[in-house]
């Protein structure tokens, strides 16, 4: 192997990579055509790389699953993200772990008072074909519900510091209200929803022109961070996202432009401000 | 905004492929790459235009990796019954490939999780050794030396007919020995 000594090995597998320049190149390339064994072992090498490169091509040349696509398309920080009405209804499926996104399904259809346990057991025992679905029809109803402009909210905004008290017990952190001023929203106040898996806090805002939006959280088994523009056929949309184990969701009504710029400010502010749980 | 949206639009299929590499299970890895791809919009003010769009996102993608197994270490997993060590590439072809492909892939798995990953970014991602040494946060150096042991360890591997079995079980089996 004296022959080895003229070139490093590094130059050789720099040759290999394509990293020397025109010069060194044909030096390399003069070497090798003189020394055939040492060709042999670079093409033996180029070979390898060869086929390695075609190790998990077919991952490569399956579809791009739609949800990821989605996500580029409808993150808040997204200039093209956002909701399109227009758009064919798409379902992709849920982001995460099923489970946990069925449990934040189930927590939200709790909310609703009587029958609704009925629908919490049908969406458990049976594959649900839509989560989604049923998630954002029970958000709906509760952000009916409670968003209705008589209906009592259980901490006014003057008990503001005190609820955020009440959410760090239940929550074991600290979850703030946004301030949404800048985009003509003022806080009305909130409540803490108890429901089977999880609490569930809500933080509601209304604006003079009667358009109001809620912000919804609970704590989350899912780990991840995940964001997704929702809307409803009828009259809500909204965005959804988990981050720190703790899953949000803004919604207001779909007529509400605004939304997609008020979600990626709340969005802004939980990234920053949540942190993760206190130990118990 | 909208061009760099889609060209990372573009690279969702070899981000998949790192992820499948890094989490083994491909739905795992889909929600890997859906963290990398979350995060990436939220700092895409940080990339730079024109450096290579795919080693940023890479970076991005192995720190939200190392990221969620720091979670799971502190986690017990009741779900993982997946044998370790092996990765989810696969091997597609005609006949005669696959069974040439099938012994470069076995051959490829027997090696360090480190050779592998190098390997991976530069024999089968194309990216540039600097590139590289920013994903694997490792001088260049390193990554030149790790490259040519994971080459000369991958010639090895297939020269010793490692290809005809699975990886991990013939480097315990050698541990074994030893």
């Amino acid at each position: 192997m004296a022959e080895r000594n003229v070139f490093r090995d590094e130059q050789i597998q720099d040759y290999i990579d394509g990293r020397l320049n025109e010069r060194d190149r044909a030096a390399v390339a003069a070497y090798l055509l003189a020394r055939p064994r040492v060709a042999a072992e670079v093409e033996a090498i180029r070979r390898q790389s060869e086929a390695l490169m075609a190790l998990g091509q077919e991952i490569l040349d399956e579809p791009v699953p739609e949800h990821l696509r989605r996500v580029l398309r409808e993150h808040p920080a997204s200039s093209r993200g956002g909701l399109e009405p227009e758009a064919p209804r798409a379902m992709h499926r849920p982001i995460g772990r099923l489970s946990s996104f069925l449990e934040a399904a189930a927590a939200i259809l709790v909310l609703c008072a009587g029958g609704a346990i009925g629908w919490f057991a049908h969406g458990v025992v049976h594959p649900a074909p839509s989560p989604e679905d049923m998630f954002l029809a029970d958000m709906r109803r509760a952000y009916a519900f409670y968003g209705a402009r008589d209906y009592p909210v259980a901490f006014p905004p003057d008990r503001a510091e005190e609820f955020v008290t009440w959410i760090g017990r239940s929550f074991e952190r600290e979850v703030r209200p946004p301030d949404l001023a800048e985009f003509g929203y003022s806080y009305r106040g909130g409540r803490l929803i108890p429901s089977a898996s999880a609490e569930i806090g809500l933080f509601q805002y209304e604006r003079p022109e009667d358009v109001r939006l809620a912000v919804f959280f609970w704590t989350t088994a899912a780990p991840l961070t995940v964001v997704r523009a929702l809307y409803d056929r009828d009259n809500i949309a909204g965005h959804f996202w988990t981050t720190n184990g703790l899953s949000f969701a803004v919604i207001s009504d779909r007529a509400n432009r605004d939304l997609e710029t008020a979600a990626k400010a709340i969005f802004a502010f939980y990234d920053k401000s949540v942190r993760p749980r206190r130990p118990a | 905004m909208d061009d760099v949206l889609q060209r990372i639009e573009q690279e969702i299929p070899r981000l998949r492929r790192y992820a499948r590499y890094l989490r083994r299970e491909p739905d795992h890895a889909d929600d890997l790459v859906q963290e990398c791809l979350s995060r990436a919009i939220a700092k895409i003010n940080t990339w730079q235009p024109g450096t290579n769009l795919r080693a940023w996102l890479f970076v991005i993608l192995r720190n939200c990796h190392i990221n969620e197994i720091r979670r799971e270490q502190r986690v017990v997993s009741l779900d993982d019954d997946t044998p370790a060590n092996e990765p989810t590439l696969t091997v597609p072809g005609s006949q005669e490939t696959r069974v040439a492909l099938a012994e470069v892939r076995n051959a490829y798995l027997s090696l360090s999780e480190e050779h592998r990953e190098v390997l991976l970014l530069v024999a089968i991602e194309g990216l540039q050794y600097e590139e590289a040494s920013a994903i694997l946060e490792v001088p260049l150096g390193t990554v030149r030396s790790r490259l040519s042991r994971a080459r000369q360890a991958l010639r090895q591997a297939l020269d010793a007919g490692l290809g005809a079995m699975t990886g991990p079980g013939r480097r315990t089996a050698e541990k074994s020995h030893g």
